[in-house]
């Protein structure tokens, strides 16, 4: 399968498509006013002139201030929009007693009787990646949440969570907008791995995980991950060949469960600084303050950041985990979070979560960091360089955060009134939780209604 | 000392209009964030085009002291002459417009009417009324321009102000909801919608009541909307990032209300675009958010002091939908009438005491 690419906003350079998930940067755009998914539909963007736009020039050189309004036409947008053919979709309103929201593992294993299950993908994860469990046979998991969504049937809905508002919780299915109140919540959405940042993070041939597994693992045999959890060594472990470097200064988190199974594969775990990245025909290759890497694919897994935007919209409180660097919803009475949601990245350890059989050691020894922080993480785990990439709507690299830093601004709210970061078509679902990291801030931005495009 | 309660567009204003002085003792103290308030909630347009002789005077000083600031400020504020646009719908509206044409033409700020046509995106065969002074900004850029400015040199201590202090007809501090007590000769109020409360707080009427409006924002298009378009019951706009930016006008909801958006005013404001504007049948809502209009009774500021007022107290808020727009000039003036005891006249037309003596403003186009 080819690998999509895209013109970038405001550089107007060629950025290759990375994520498989509605809602993130680039899955989706207008192509002659049609809405098309180029994860389907194979699309290839090209450029006649990149543009050298940064943030500083834009606010600091006189003449760039001076011929404003006329840069607003440089930026690569679509000119129209077309109507989308579909008829109207119905609005309808429902009570449930319990509402899940998310239809992986840990959704689909929290259903019973007196709930109603939305989620956007039935069955997550756990059908695509084919990497080994603790304890448990993966296709007997498969087997009995398949059973399960048997029993449920007429209690699941394929939807997307797109947001509070005044009138109930509005979630979009394929012919209605449903507002849903319901008496208690549990929320199961899950995570997501992020681009990390180093120099030509943007080009073709850098995915995450979650698109790897799902449409590439076929194709390419001979992967670079990048990451230090459990996950990277769970990405490497499903292809043919595979290296996973994780960040200069960062200290890898994995389970002994998991390093032994890399050592049986053959899979290399090295540290390495990535100076530069560069495509030639169908390979990738990685140079780093050590090495040269090569492969077929760079596949990101640096870590499973939970879906807190959504939790945060239900308005839940989240926390900064030093050690993974990731943010963790807190639950109150009314709303539960369960599984990947949590952090958790381990279908063994979330099994066990859901069931209410999670014990500290366990969740210790196969999820580590997630229920406990055992280290604090000095350097954000997505920086393997310098430079590099950060917000990929608004096309803002590490330079123009750098510039909002060195004013002194440091949490991603403020960089965020300075520099546009998190403002795109994405909300600043990636980006957000990027600069969240490098800045070790304990706060995000607000992640407003709606959480996704709502075309009405 | 100096104590500014409130750090929005206005409370940084002033501060930044304070060290130009070279004055030192200055606090800020803010609830939240910077911003928090309507600053950061508005839809970033300024105007000549007000219904009240004394906003039109006003707007006549305060837009050009905005554009001049242009070359001053730290960030760029994106300055853009784009007009503002009247979609007329009937002949009452154009009645209307025919007496607000001459009384601008008399301040020299006129505009024309035009064929709605003439703006070929616009499914409107009708009247329209075009008045090309006008224009926009980016909001957050003047914000933290004048928060760099300042954020070295003056204390921001996030906190609320629950209480004002006073001391034989003289202010002496305040006290805040973790118990702080901060000293201080000169207060000066700029809490926008909140101000209301912090006037109660020392007896005095509560001029400034909050009514919370919705705005939303659209998925970014070719930038081609150039004017801020009124419609009969809603308005738009597009920024430079190519979003088009509005809300409804016809609902008002007294009172501190939560900051949420409702389902059914975010499909109204769609239908009423997608209705009005071509090429964009498909383009979907991106983000929606909620803010204060922040009244007074005759929806124009306040600023200055009133008569029985305790001496060192102060107050500029009260916009209605136009603060952020006067925020530099008013930052101006406030800092000359705080550390020099400077009064322009526009001060004494501002200032409280109108409530009492029946010289209001009437002002009737709030946007």
């Amino acid at each position: 399968m080819e690998i999509s690419t895209v013109v970038s906003k405001k550089h107007r350079r060629v950025i290759g498509v990375s994520y498989i998930e509605p809602g993130l940067p680039n899955v989706e755009i207008i192509i002659n006013g049609k809405r098309t998914n180029i994860i389907e539909e194979v699309h290839q963007g090209s450029s006649l002139l990149e543009i050298p736009f940064n943030i500083e020039l834009f606010h600091r050189n006189q003449f760039v201030r001076k011929i404003t309004p006329l840069l607003s036409n440089l930026q690569n947008l679509p000119y129209r929009y077309d109507k989308v053919q579909s008829t109207k979709k119905t609005i309808e309103k429902i009570n449930v007693k319990k509402l899940i929201i998310g239809g992986g593992t840990a959704g689909i294993l929290s259903l019973d009787k007196e709930t109603l299950l939305i989620g956007e993908e039935i069955i997550g994860d756990i059908e695509y990646d084919e990497s080994p469990l603790p304890q448990i046979e993966r296709n007997e998991v498969i087997k009995k949440l398949k059973e399960k969504i048997k029993e449920f049937e007429n209690k699941i809905i394929k939807g997307i969570y797109v947001g509070k508002f005044d009138e109930g919780l509005l979630f979009e299915t394929d012919s209605k907008f449903l507002l849903v109140s319901a008496e208690n919540i549990i929320v199961a959405a899950g995570g997501r791995t992020l681009r990390p940042i180093f120099k030509n993070n943007h080009i073709q041939g850098i995915v995450s995980r979650e698109l790897y597994l799902r449409k590439l693992k076929k194709k390419y045999n001979n992967i670079i991950v990048l990451g230090f959890t459990n996950i990277s060594i769970r990405t490497a472990l499903n292809a043919e060949k595979s290296t996973i470097i994780y960040p200069k200064g960062v200290k890898p988190v994995f389970s002994k469960y998991y390093l032994e199974k890399a050592e049986e594969k053959g899979v290399q775990i090295v540290e390495g600084e990535i100076l530069d990245v560069k495509k030639k025909k169908n390979k990738i290759k990685v140079i780093t303050n050590k090495e040269e890497l090569n492969g077929d694919l760079i596949v990101f897994s640096t870590v499973k950041q939970p879906r807190v935007e959504i939790t945060y919209n239900l308005g839940l409180p989240y926390k900064f985990n030093r050690t993974l660097h990731i943010y963790q919803p807190q639950d109150n009475e009314k709303i539960k979070i369960v599984g990947g949601n949590i952090g958790l990245s381990n279908d063994f350890v979330s099994i066990l979560n859901s069931n209410n059989a999670l014990d500290l050691n366990t969740c210790k020894e196969f999820d580590p960091g997630v229920c406990e922080e055992y280290i604090e993480q000095e350097k954000s785990p997505y920086l393997y360089g310098e430079e590099g990439m950060v917000c990929e709507c608004e096309d803002l690299d590490m330079k123009d955060i750098s510039f909002a830093l060195k004013l002194g601004f440091n949490d991603p709210e403020s960089i965020k009134r300075i520099t546009g970061l998190g403002t795109g078509h994405c909300q600043g679902k990636v980006c957000v939780y990027l600069v969240g990291s490098i800045t070790k801030s304990n706060t995000l931005i607000t992640f407003r209604s709606p959480l996704y495009p709502v075309i009405i | 000392m100096i104590i500014i309660i409130g750090a929005g567009a206005h409370g940084l204003s002033i501060a930044y209009h304070l060290k130009k002085k070279g004055i030192k003792d200055v606090i800020l103290i803010e609830m939240k964030r910077i911003g928090y308030g309507s600053s950061s909630r508005n839809i970033a347009r300024f105007r000549y085009h007000f219904y009240s002789k004394e906003n039109v005077e006003y707007a006549k000083k305060a837009i050009p002291y905005l554009i001049s600031q242009a070359k001053e400020l730290f960030l760029n504020p994106a300055i853009n002459i784009t007009g503002y646009l009247w979609v007329l719908r009937d002949e009452k509206q154009i009645e209307t417009f025919k007496k607000l044409d001459s009384f601008w033409k008399g301040l020299s700020i006129g505009g024309k009417f035009v064929k709605c046509k003439d703006f070929e995106y616009l499914n409107y065969d009708g009247e329209c009324y075009f008045a090309p002074q006008n224009g926009s900004f980016h909001h957050d850029y003047i914000l933290y321009s004048y928060y760099i400015e300042i954020m070295k040199d003056y204390k921001i201590v996030y906190d609320e102000a629950t209480e004002i202090l006073v001391e034989s007809g003289r202010v002496k501090g305040i006290k805040t909801s973790s118990g702080k007590t901060i000293e201080g000769d000169k207060i000066v109020i700029t809490a926008g919608a909140w101000s209301g409360k912090l006037l109660e707080k020392v007896k005095l009427p509560n001029y400034i009541e909050p009514e919370r409006i919705e705005a939303f924002i659209t998925e970014p298009i070719k930038y081609f909307i150039k004017p801020l378009i009124i419609d009969k019951e809603f308005y738009f706009s597009q920024t430079l990032k190519g979003e088009i930016i509005g809300g409804i006008e016809t609902r008002i909801e007294k009172g501190f209300l939560p900051f949420t958006i409702s389902f059914s005013e975010m499909v109204e404001f769609a239908t009423k675009l997608k209705s009005l504007v071509k090429r964009i049948e498909g383009i979907g809502i991106l983000r929606g958010w909620s803010g204060y209009y922040e009244m007074t009774p005759d929806h124009s500021h306040i600023m200055g002091y009133g008569e029985n007022w305790p001496e060192g107290l102060y107050i500029n808020a009260g916009y209605s939908g136009h603060g952020m727009m006067f925020a530099p000039y008013s930052g101006k003036l406030m800092a000359d009438l705080v550390a020099d005891d400077r009064k322009d006249p526009a001060i004494a037309t501002f200032s409280p005491d109108r409530f009492t003596k029946y010289k209001l403003i009437e002002e009737n186009l709030v946007i």
